[in-house]
């Protein structure tokens, strides 16, 4: 990246704004991290009650019926991890979240291959559904945004969106994946079809 | 706002919690993140005063326009949509830029704002989960994964126009 810039910086003759960005980089990244890091240490205060008040367990009562539906047959503690690990996200409480989520996978974990449970809850935990993003918050109220919340509901349905889209994605591989080993099994069965089961990249 | 800031206390005082420590002891936490981010902020913004004040983001976002369009994304907000599952600072940094150029309160800043606050550093949470179970063989993992993003991607741009236009 530094060097693609460096060489379009000398193509289109922007060598002397490129020093000046250069110089005033470390400036502006302190700047930015006073300025932000205030609403920051307040948010984080304010989430790490709600965190020992126990909103997290309060929440992962409405949210697990509709894990165990998602996840199928898992053991109790590993249901448990995982949604306390969803709560907590939710909430914004990423360092809470995550020893949870760790846990959770540790105990789905069976060699060196993803399971689709284990991908599931990984790509559950990459599409993000929160709350109240704060640190987003912070840095628009720093940048001196008139209301740095009214973007909330569309970060909501947005959100809402790329988990549909993320975890309906999972289920049509999974399906996809399942077809797929009918036919790998189907074809180790006959004897001349050495090249197909030597190696079998689905596991279950 | 203040409605979950009084939610947040009340649940405190009933759950009988000592509100003032855990207040603290989480303020203590933030302060601990903020300074841990501090160095690669540096590195990130420097990175990104490169890449935007030469030229090359123009040229980039100028090769990626007509896709963006299509998408109803503005073009400033085409290297955030690269660097968010990469990278999160880097994409707070990119964002930093576009709110500065913009204005935090303008099309262009409001997408970026949703594409980050409803998307995640997907190669770094993938990474953590499955480095901590020993899997290798990810299978469907990351291009389902992306497949969220880039939905949380388009979806900001056509939420905004709505919302707010």
């Amino acid at each position: 990246m530094i060097i693609i810039s460096v060489i379009t910086a000398l193509m289109q003759g922007n060598a002397a704004a490129v020093t000046q960005a250069v110089l005033s980089s470390g400036g502006k990244a302190v700047e930015f991290t006073l300025t932000m890091g205030a609403a920051i240490i307040v948010y984080s205060g304010l989430m790490n009650i709600a965190n020992r008040a126990g909103l997290c367990q309060f929440l992962s009562k409405f949210l697990s019926p509709v894990l165990t539906k998602l996840f199928g047959p898992l053991d109790n503690s590993t249901l448990t991890d995982i949604t306390m690990n969803i709560s907590c996200n939710f909430l914004g409480l990423g360092n809470a979240a995550t020893p949870y989520g760790i846990r959770a996978i540790k105990s789905m974990a069976c060699g060196d291959t993803a399971t689709n449970a284990m991908i599931l809850f990984v790509v559950i935990n990459t599409s993000s559904v929160q709350l109240i993003p704060t640190t987003l918050a912070a840095v628009r109220q720093s940048a001196g945004s008139t209301s740095p919340f009214d973007i909330l509901p569309c970060i909501w349905i947005c959100s809402v969106l790329s988990l549909s889209a993320a975890v309906l994605s999972c289920k049509i591989c999974e399906r996809l994946g399942e077809k797929f080993a009918k036919l790998h099994n189907a074809g180790a069965r006959r004897p001349d079809s050495n090249s197909r089961n030597s190696n079998t990249h689905q596991h279950f | 706002m203040p409605v979950l800031v009084a939610l947040i206390v009340t649940a405190g005082i009933v759950t009988r919690i000592n509100i003032f420590d855990a207040f603290i002891e989480g303020a203590k936490e933030g302060v601990h993140t903020v300074a841990s981010i501090l160095p690669t902020l540096c590195a990130l913004f420097f990175l990104i005063g490169l890449f935007t004040s030469s030229g090359a983001s123009d040229v980039f976002s100028f090769a990626l326009s007509p896709f963006a369009n299509a998408i109803g994304v503005p073009d400033a907000a085409i290297p955030l949509m690269i660097l968010r599952p990469l990278s999160g600072s880097g994409a707070m940094a990119f964002f930093k830029t576009i709110i500065e150029s913009f204005g935090v309160d303008s099309f262009a800043g409001r997408v970026s704002a949703v594409m980050l606050g409803s998307s995640e550093t997907t190669m770094y949470t993938v990474s953590v989960y499955y480095g901590a179970a020993g899997v290798k063989k990810t299978r469907h993992t990351i291009p389902c994964a992306l497949i969220g993003d880039i939905t949380a991607f388009i979806a900001a741009g056509v939420l905004v126009r709505l919302f707010f236009k």
